[in-house]
């Protein structure tokens, strides 16, 4: 199952399309002309650094309960190398159901996606910790693709897959639909997690873009363990999921 | 005799003295947009900055006093001057201006003409840091033109935004500042038009290459400015009955190619890039980012409104040219926007379809084991050359028998009249390119005409046309002309879509108008040098939109090794566009030749030259000024975001790039 997670990983980046190739590297005669021209400082063409942040936030109400979800990601860096960070979660009444964050070195490998690796840090259902690899970019057909692999400390292992895409009603009113998806390559019995796909989360969000950077939203969601893991959560005398009606806030900055 | 001569030196000395400006760059803030202030950086106060004006064969100054709280520069745009006055720092050793400091740049003037100055320094000069700069011929100059009046037309872009911002904006989202995507219902308006079928074909394959058609300028929310003054001012121009005007427009915007129409007059073009041509008449020009043309006109006592609108059609400015104060003027319809054409795409459509695999033939023309090619000039042998990297799979998306850019269309398949590609007329009348190596063969009819010349963009109307007429402003060949790359086309060029947009990006000129096309500009003045270049410089003009990340030859600025050119060199360069949107590339120090079909001793002299989306413009160039010179995009984000390369002019004895005092050495041009 390990190895199908990596040949997953590998085969990727051949969706994407192959950048320009790396840069010439310069031959010794140009050295002293290079040595030069690298006072782009003057200029203020140096490669600048750049941040962006984007956050979702949105709250429903489940079983009389109100359900707020948040996801958040960023990163800070050059061109083609950035640190990125994402988290997300979810609270039910009071309880945090879910908390994670990652850590992540991201490289742009192909034009049209980022190669990352770093970590991931649960803070709920429990701590624990998990080593990171994935790709992240714009797949054919405009369609926004995630695809990572979360190699657990304590010994579980999950792929997750995300995809989204944007359908123009007008030029800012957006219906997103997105699916996203855990693959749980062994039991986590300690999460009440069946191998196989464990949860699918697909829907679609209806935003209003008043800028690029503050689009308020409502979405419809089918949130809902699968399998084993539906299996497990009834047994437990838990709902495994079905159909939210979401409504919260989009920015980035 | 000595002493008639030595007078003689003595009246030269005192005419070439030096004319001295002052220019005070500062942060302030203006009310650019009546009621709204703005912090802009202003050149004595006031934004644009003053016009400077000289007069060739003099040794200007310029004492450049730098009040912000960062480095700056001025570089002189077009000017033939030693590369350690050219005002770009990081090159030829000089370093920028430091806050608080006064920086002397002489100017020994060998030239004459329409130019203008600007900000090399990060993303200063959108801020408002540009202005005009004139030069007067000498007396008794064959190109001195007898006119009554001159007036500065400086078109520039203001934004509300900071510049840093705006390229943050950009590399967040590539897509910000374009609200004019298409849309669902635009999807359903095109499928009642063409067919759902078709119409899906087509979203399908610009979702594929993951590319929008209508991508057409970058950056939005501009305010165009007339002389520093936006529609709200109501900028006026000032003539009197019966005179001859010289209009002097210069294209000082960021990002913005325009538009420029005059209604009612003619307008002659007498210069571009401050070069003297051949008079065109036109009625309406596309002037690129950092182009000048000069304009000559004979207004009669009435007011013509001046209308001005950027390419993606989101911008405009209105300005009243007219004998007195209080005459109304009233803008024009705006123009249709544009979806671009599947087949626009060019080099860019094969790189995206060869995704993982080898490169295609058309790159490997350009593919390079250093940054420059080098290679036998010959064109002849180009699809040769390209042959043994053409598997089948090549071949049979028609990517292996590339036309050579500057050869006459071919011939037209029954397939390609079914799909409409042979309807339109062929390119104007110009068209049968002529090489250097043409030339050198007699081939070439001598261009020289007394009578001015009409603009020929705009191909005819006929029958059974298309509503908009293919508008062909000679930014370049297409290098898959003709080629049936298997791509889903709704329609052709000039046609309109479900909801009224123009496909091509070259659009909205209508039929009967007199256009500028690049093919018209013919040198007034014979070229000097007129050899067959010894050996092709290919730059590839690409990139990454949708991470906003700019290259030449696939490298960012500074990522590569220069350009290396020796001195006195003649070579072609061919800028490779394979990108979706049009580059003016910016060469400076020189001027080099466009390859426009025009004789080798006529072609006109350019310091920009747009490249239309998918195309593939060269220029021949004498390389005669030593020194270390910017080769770039001069639209402002792609310049910073990488779109610049190092060019280096060095005498064969000094190789490692240091200045050549060979440069005192050559007269004027």
């Amino acid at each position: 199952m390990r190895a199908l997670a990596l040949a997953l990983l590998v085969a990727a980046p051949a969706f994407a399309q192959p950048s320009d190739g790396p840069a010439v590297a310069p031959a010794p005669a140009d050295k002293a002309v290079m040595d030069r021209q690298v006072d782009m400082g003057a200029m203020g063409h140096h490669e600048r650094t750049y941040t962006y942040n984007r956050i979702e936030l949105d709250y429903a109400r489940d079983d009389g309960a109100g359900l707020l979800n948040w996801d958040a990601e960023g990163w800070v860096g050059g061109d083609r190398d950035k640190f990125w960070y994402k988290a997300e979660g979810e609270r039910a009444g009071r309880k945090v159901e879910q908390a994670e964050f990652q850590a992540l070195y991201s490289r742009n490998a192909y034009s049209f996606f980022d190669v990352q690796g770093g970590v991931r840090y649960d803070l709920e259902p429990d701590r624990r910790g998990y080593a990171v690899v994935g790709v992240q970019g714009l797949s054919p057909y405009l369609l926004e693709t995630e695809l990572h692999a979360f190699i657990g400390f304590e010994g579980d292992v999950s792929i997750r897959f995300k995809q989204s895409f944007d359908l123009l009603v007008t030029n800012r009113l957006i219906v997103s639909p997105m699916v996203e998806t855990d693959l749980y390559l062994n039991d986590a019995a300690d999460r009440r997690v069946a191998s196989g796909f464990s949860r699918v989360e697909t829907g679609a969000a209806l935003r209003y873009e008043f800028s690029r950077k503050f689009a308020p939203y409502v979405a419809a969601v089918y949130d809902r363990k699968l399998g084993g893991t539906a299996r497990l959560a009834r047994a437990d005398g838990d709902d495994p999921g079905g159909w939210t009606i979401r409504a919260g806030v989009r920015a980035w900055f | 005799m000595r002493l008639t001569a030595f007078l003689l030196v003595l009246a030269t000395a005192a005419s070439v003295q030096a004319r001295t400006y002052d220019l005070t760059i500062e942060r302030q803030v203006r009310e650019i947009e009546p009621g709204r202030k703005a912090s802009v950086i202003t050149l004595n106060g006031s934004v644009p900055g003053p016009v400077l004006r000289f007069t060739e064969g003099e040794t200007g100054e310029v004492r450049i006093t730098n009040r912000l709280k960062e480095k700056t520069s001025i570089h002189w745009h077009g000017l033939l001057i030693p590369g350690e006055n050219d005002g770009s720092p990081g090159f030829n050793g000089f370093t920028g201006i430091e806050p608080g400091a006064t920086f002397t740049a002489t100017l020994p003037l060998r030239q004459s003409g329409t130019y203008w100055y600007h900000a090399h320094s990060a993303t200063q000069e959108q801020a408002g840091q540009y202005g005009a700069l004139i030069i007067d011929p000498k007396a008794g100059s064959d190109i001195a033109l007898k006119v009554d009046r001159e007036q500065v037309v400086l078109l520039s872009e203001h934004t509300r935004e900071t510049p840093e911002r705006i390229l943050r904006n950009l590399k967040g989202d590539a897509g910000y500042y374009n609200f004019s995507k298409r849309t669902t219902p635009e999807l359903i308006a095109d499928a009642r038009k063409f067919g759902l079928k078709a119409t899906l074909a087509d979203r399908a394959a610009w979702g594929r290459m993951r590319m929008d058609p209508t991508d057409i300028a970058d950056v939005g929310n501009y305010t165009l400015l007339v002389n520093g003054e936006p529609s709200a001012r109501n900028p006026s121009l000032r003539f009197t009955p019966g005179e001859t005007v010289r209009l002097r427009f210069v294209n000082g915007s960021a990002m913005s190619f325009m538009d420029v129409r005059l209604p009612g007059l003619t307008m002659t073009i007498v210069a571009a890039d401050g070069r003297a041509v051949q008079p065109v008449e036109v009625d309406e020009f596309r002037i690129g980012v950092a182009e000048t043309y000069d304009v000559v006109v004979r207004p009669k006592d009435q007011a013509y409104p001046l209308w001005v609108e950027t390419l993606d059609r989101k911008a405009s400015v209105l300005a009243s040219f007219a004998p007195r104060a209080g005459m109304a003027v009233t803008a024009p319809a705006p123009r249709p926007r544009q979806v671009l054409l599947m087949s626009e795409m060019g080099h860019a459509m094969g790189g995206m379809k060869m995704a993982g695999a080898a490169p295609m033939a058309g790159h490997d023309m350009a593919a390079m084991d250093d940054a420059t090619l080098t290679r036998a000039a010959a064109r002849q042998a180009l699809p040769a050359t390209a042959a043994p990297a053409c598997t089948a799979e090549h071949a049979a998306m028609g990517h292996c028998t590339m036309t050579p850019p500057a050869a006459p269309a071919p011939a037209c398949t029954p397939e390609h009249a079914a799909m409409g590609h042979c309807t339109a007329a062929p390119p104007p009348p110009a068209a049968p390119a002529c090489t250097p190596e043409h030339a050198a063969m007699g081939h070439c009819t001598p261009a020289a005409q007394s009578q001015p010349r009409s603009g020929t963009a705009v191909a005819a109307k006929v029958a059974g046309g298309t509503p908009f007429p293919r508008v062909d402003y000679g930014y370049g060949n297409d290098p898959m002309a003709g080629h049936d790359m298997g791509m889903p086309a709704l329609a052709r060029e000039g046609d309109t879509d479900g909801s009224g947009r123009v496909f091509g990006w070259a659009s909205g000129a209508p039929y009967g108008s007199r256009v500028l096309s690049m093919r018209d500009l013919v040198a007034l003045r014979p070229q000097a040098d007129t050899r067959a270049p010894t050996r092709e410089i290919v730059v590839k003009v690409s990139g990454n939109m949708e991470r906003y990340i700019w290259t030449l030859n696939g490298a960012k600025f500074g990522e590569a090794p220069p350009i290396r050119v020796a001195f006195n060199e003649r070579v072609r360069v061919t800028f490779v566009n394979e990108t979706m949107m049009a580059h003016p590339m910016h060469l400076h120090g020189m001027f080099f030749q466009v390859e426009n079909g025009q004789p080798i001793d006529r072609m006109p002299d350019k310091n920009v030259i747009a490249v239309a989306p998918g195309r593939t413009q060269s220029v021949l160039l004498t390389a005669d000024e030593a020194g270390e010179w910017p080769i770039h995009c001069h639209l402002l984000y792609h310049m910073e975001s990488g779109m610049m390369q190092k060019l280096v002019v060095a005498s064969v004895d000094n190789r490692d790039g240091t200045p050549a005092a060979a440069h005192a050495g050559h007269g004027s041009h």
